[in-house]
């Protein structure tokens, strides 16, 4: 991405001769294009990825039989993992707290591969000791259970729904995962933006100073 | 360009005012929190046909204005609609607001408010 260079500001303007101030301006504006065309490949890219996940998002309403997987379903004590990092210069970056996991399709496989291996088959009696051992034991591993609470919390999304949900919520999830997440769409069009905010104060700077310079070259 | 660190240091949670299926599916991605009762505030707004714009306008104000955790506000480009003067008014350097596109309303980049600045800027 194009970033802004301090040296082409227009703070310096006034020692500068009018050929000069022409070249900053060219600059700026060079700046400024690439930055657009960034904002609008962001653009293009997040409609893509949102438009898979509408479309996924629909199918798996669809497969559900009634069933809508919408706000009746969210989590009231719900925790980001998508959080927002803002660098010193303004720029931001947006990661999630579970990267490799629960972030992107391929680890949610996974961890639902493990999950059905440690199911164990149905037996016809329940052994009640048994499973109250296993309990204290997942408390203990934790440590304290507050923390393991607050742990829970922090997992999936579309745990929201169930843990039986179908394939087509969880590519909805990737898709827009992927929307917010990678670092081309949601956090370049974002910080496209307000590159092109600060260009747009100096260019109009610039333009003032060249007007100020071509009076003063017509006068004398 | 150097920013007054204050202006953005809390700020690590993305906010997003959308219909049902955006909302859910920005949700998803894990974007949802709650902060910590008593005062639990979401960082989402679900609009429906029924939500009022004064509703949407006091959401979009809580994210942009009042919260100082919020970094970034996506905002259904058909909602923003609903309430632009505000949106185009907004100039401040934090939180930053993207327009984004929802199931039944494509991204039109003639009503974004960037690419609006950017005419602007053309035709000066």
């Amino acid at each position: 991405m194009a970033k802004v260079d301090s040296s082409t500001m227009g703070t310096e303007t006034t020692h500068d001769t009018l050929p000069e101030t022409y070249d900053r301006l060219d600059n700026l504006w060079t700046q400024y294009l690439q930055l657009l065309d960034d904002y609008t490949v962001a653009q293009a890219n997040i409609q893509k990825h949102l438009a898979a996940g509408f479309l996924s998002l629909t199918q798996a309403n669809f497969q559900s039989s009634g069933r809508r997987y919408g706000r009746d379903f969210y989590d009231d004590r719900a925790l980001a993992t998508a959080r927002v990092v803002v660098e010193d210069d303004g720029e931001v970056a947006i990661s999630s707290k579970t990267d490799g996991d629960s972030s992107d399709g391929k680890g949610e496989g996974k961890e639902e591969t493990e999950e059905a291996k440690q199911l164990p088959s149905p037996s016809p009696t329940p052994e009640p000791d048994k499973e109250q051992g296993r309990e204290e034991e997942d408390v203990d591993e934790s440590g304290d259970p507050k923390e393991a609470t607050q742990k829970s919390h922090i997992t999936d999304p579309r745990r929201w729904f169930g843990i039986l949900t179908p394939s087509s919520l969880r590519s909805a999830q990737h898709s827009f995962a992927s929307a917010v997440l990678d670092e081309c769409n949601v956090g370049k069009a974002v910080n496209a933006a307000r590159a092109m905010k600060d260009i747009e104060a100096d260019i109009r700077k610039l333009r003032k100073a060249i007007k100020k310079l071509e009076k003063g070259a017509v006068q004398t | 360009m150097a920013l007054d660190k204050a202006q953005y240091k809390d700020r690590e949670f993305l906010a997003v005012i959308g219909d049902e299926d955006s909302v859910t599916g920005i949700l998803l991605a894990g974007v949802g929190h709650v902060t910590d009762p008593p005062d639990s505030q979401k960082n989402y707004l679900v609009v429906d046909q029924k939500t009022e714009d004064s509703t949407i306008e006091g959401a979009f104000e809580a994210f942009t204005t009042e919260r100082k955790d919020i970094a970034i506000v996506l905002i259904n480009q058909h909602i923003a609609d609903r309430i632009r003067t505000k949106v185009d008014g907004f100039s401040a350097a934090f939180p930053s607001v993207l327009e984004i596109p929802s199931k039944d309303h494509p991204y039109d980049p003639e009503k974004d408010s960037v690419m609006k600045r950017v005419r602007k800027l053309f035709g000066e």
